[in-house]
């Protein structure tokens, strides 16, 4: 985890699972995160316009930002770098925003360094558990609670966005995990309807489907997953 | 076969023979009425059994009729689903028998139905999953126990019915007891849902490695790519050669021969033998010249030897990757620019406002290009400015919440200026200079939460002084978060 140095990143860059192809154009397009084994994410540098493919000329999705809606740094999950013939190297995110699921290009001087993360957080709305995965192996599992039929969890690849202490929050547990999800029936709710994993004062509800589309969890779990999980590691939501 | 009928009729036909060889009056009529008499009962016995199933199938009705039928079409579904699994069973064995004819590995399957198949061998377990149901989340947990030391089981889900998983192994030389279990929970009442399976492997020396080359552009901000990269007269190319012992015995790496590198930067490598499954790295440099703009690339390989200890194994040789280094004329480069150059950027709908305190508007504004702006407009007989190499700001990322420090290379550096937000903080001379470091501390405790922009604003030393020096800026975001302990804005 943390920050990759040049020398593992080039390697891990270079590695099988993530192959670099050249088309026609003379351009390279590399995978940067596989969303299982590995996976790259950076903070950003300058508040770049989000382009929809590899060319300054493309339409204009939106803006790189700086802060999440609870004032931490905001991070983007890197997918892939592309290599234009003359040099310039764009970079494709994924798009912490509603609606979810997108993704978009930014020049790679846009984004600072990139940070390897090792594994992903499966969360299985039908078992009802989660489970985080590293290096193949299920290293953490726990029974969570997920969205009510009428404001469902939603479903997608997602990403560790923050990690929020929730001491004066009895009704978040002691932890809180910020998700890039948007929960798809709130967007009038306060900071947008993010989609957070976090503790409950509500045990008993869990598993079951008591939330909002938040995925709760019992308070020793949230504090066993807070210990093991990464900032940018991907979330998968089935 | 004769029938019954069939017997009796050859009977009939010995007697009515019989007969007419006898010619007697009226005998005829006595023979028709035995015929009649046998052949009746025969008739009748037949039309009685043959009656039920007729009248049965009549009055069937056309839905027991299509049921009939879909059961039939049922049957023979299955009965080719059956010759499938079969073929595909001896394909499996013969495959089996083809890697323990080249020594590879030895597979061996689980259940009656060969739910799961190990392949076995000295670099890895292979674990296949198949023929499981066709749903999400088939769970198997597996164990693996190497000469009785067990190894911590590991979960593996899969969606669909089958899936394959791989452990590595990278033991020394010798033999092995490896024990491979895994249990899964049956999805079918009497199925027999895991397996235990100890197989005796033998261990060859097996010397292998791995060499790649990658490269990046010093000062460039980039990082090392194996891919193409660009660079100007003047500029140097770093190279980095990562080279990973792969087999199961030690190496010692010799005979490194990068011939393409400049003479005297070759550096790195490891001590002494590199243990199995460890890694090294070289560093080596070139200096992009004018012949290399003539001939429009640079490219390089470097071929390294690893030697095992003696009597475990031969020697090694690989080549690496080649890397290709483009070097563009001024006139390239400048037809490139003019082609990229942004048309202006539209604010499209639902963008999000950038913070106002970021004081960037371009992409580009903190890009940490490799030359100052002087040396990216060479003025003509003013070769020095594009040997001049501005290196980068570097300070922390993603969000501070105390005491930071941000720092430029001081080689080659005469003077740095740092702003915070616009405001001057201080300036530095190359007499500053601190482990190679032009360093400035920043308390960002009177500094608001949002973005702060921080920019070095540098002047290069003279190379001659007949020279003007050259100016650059670099910039870097610093980003003042909110306490990290607060009541999120989450869904709940």
């Amino acid at each position: 985890m943390g920050l990759l140095s040049a020398t593992a990143l080039s390697a891990a860059l270079a590695g099988p699972n993530l192959a670099a192809a050249q088309d026609s154009a003379g351009a390279v397009l590399t995978r940067l995160s596989d969303l299982h084994a590995v996976s790259r994410w950076a903070y950003p540098a300058s508040a770049a316009l989000i382009r929809s493919s590899p060319s300054a000329r493309a339409h204009a999705l939106g803006r790189l930002r700086f802060l999440t809606g609870d004032g931490q740094a905001e991070l983007y999950l890197a997918l892939a770098s592309e290599r234009l013939a003359s040099g310039q190297t764009w970079i494709r995110v994924e798009l912490p925003a509603r609606p979810n699921g997108r993704t978009g290009w930014v020049p790679s001087e846009a984004l600072g360094s990139l940070h390897a993360v090792n594994g992903f957080l499966l969360i299985d709305r039908r078992r009802l558990r989660a489970t985080l995965f590293r290096d193949g192996r299920a290293i953490f599992g726990a029974p969570v609670g997920v969205g009510e039929p009428s404001t469902v969890t939603p479903s997608g690849h997602f990403y560790v966005m923050e990690k929020l202490t929730t001491l004066r929050a009895p009704f978040y547990g002691p932890y809180a995990i910020g998700t890039s999800a948007y929960a798809p029936t709130l967007s009038e709710w306060p900071g947008g309807g993010v989609v957070g994993i976090h503790g409950t004062d509500e045990p008993q509800l869990i598993p079951g489907r008591p939330s909002h589309g938040c995925i709760r969890m019992r308070n020793p779990d949230i504090v066993r997953l807070w210990a093991k999980i990464a900032l940018g590691t991907p979330i998968e939501i089935t | 076969m004769p029938t019954r009928h069939n017997r009796q009729s050859r009977a009939l036909r010995h007697g009515l023979g019989r007969s007419y060889g006898t010619r007697q009056p009226g005998s005829r009529r006595r023979l028709w009425a035995g015929w009649i008499a046998l052949v009746l009962p025969l008739a009748l016995v037949l039309v009685a059994l043959l009656a039920p199933a007729g009248q049965a199938a009549s009055r069937r009705s056309p839905e027991e009729q299509a049921l009939a039928a879909e059961r039939k079409a049922v049957e023979k579904e299955e009965r080719a689903a059956v010759r499938k699994a079969e073929r595909e069973e001896r394909a499996a064995a013969r495959k089996a028998a083809r890697e323990l004819e080249r020594g590879a590995a030895r597979i061996v399957s689980s259940n009656e139905r060969n739910n799961a198949v190990v392949l076995i061998s000295c670099g890895q377990v292979r674990w296949e999953f198949r023929n499981f149901p066709d749903r999400p989340n088939n769970t198997v947990t597996e164990t693996l126990t190497i000469n009785h030391s067990k190894l911590a089981p590991t979960t593996f889900s899969f969606d669909g019915p089958s899936a394959t998983q791989t452990t590595p192994l990278n033991d020394p030389p010798g033999t092995y007891q490896i024990d491979t279990a895994a249990k899964w929970r049956p999805w079918e009442k009497g199925l027999k849902a895991g397996f235990d399976i100890h197989l005796k492997v033998s261990c060859a020396p097996t010397p292998a490695f791995s060499v790649e080359k990658l490269q990046q552009i010093a000062g460039g901000g980039g990082s090392y790519t194996t891919a193409q990269v660009a660079g100007r007269v003047g500029q140097t190319v770093d190279y980095e050669i990562l080279v990973k012992n792969t087999g199961n015995v030690p190496l010692a790496y010799g005979g490194f021969s990068d011939p393409r590198c400049d003479p005297g930067t070759v550096s790195g490598g490891p001590g002494g033998e590199v243990a199995p499954g460890a890694s090294t790295t070289y560093f080596c440099t070139h200096l992009l010249r004018e012949a290399d703009q003539s001939a429009g690339s640079y490219s390089n390989t470097v071929t390294v030897k690893g030697t095992p200890p003696h009597g475990e194994g031969f020697p090694v040789t690989h080549a690496s990757n080649t890397v290709v280094a483009k070097v563009p004329s001024p006139e390239e480069r400048a037809r490139e620019e003019e082609a990229e150059k942004t048309p202006g950027e539209p604010t499209p709908p639902g963008t999000t406002a950038p913070p106002s305190t970021s004081g960037s508007s371009s992409p580009t504004s903190s890009s940490q290009s490799s030359t100052s702006s002087s040396a990216q407009s060479p003025k003509s007989g003013v070769l020095a400015f594009s040997a001049v190499t501005v290196p980068a700001l570097k300070g922390p990322q993603g969000c501070v919440r105390g005491s930071f420090r941000a720092s430029v290379k001081s080689a080659g550096v005469g003077s740095v200026t740092f702003y915070l937000d616009g405001h001057k903080l201080k300036t530095l001379t190359a007499r500053n200079a601190h482990n190679g470091l032009l360093t400035v501390a920043i308390n960002p405790a009177k500094l608001g939460v949002g973005a702060h922009r921080l920019v070095a604003k540098i002047t290069m030393a003279r190379i001659a002084s007949s020279t003007k020096p050259a100016h650059a800026s670099r910039a870097i975001t610093v980003l003042r978060c909110r306490s990290a302990a607060l009541t999120p804005k989450f869904t709940g």
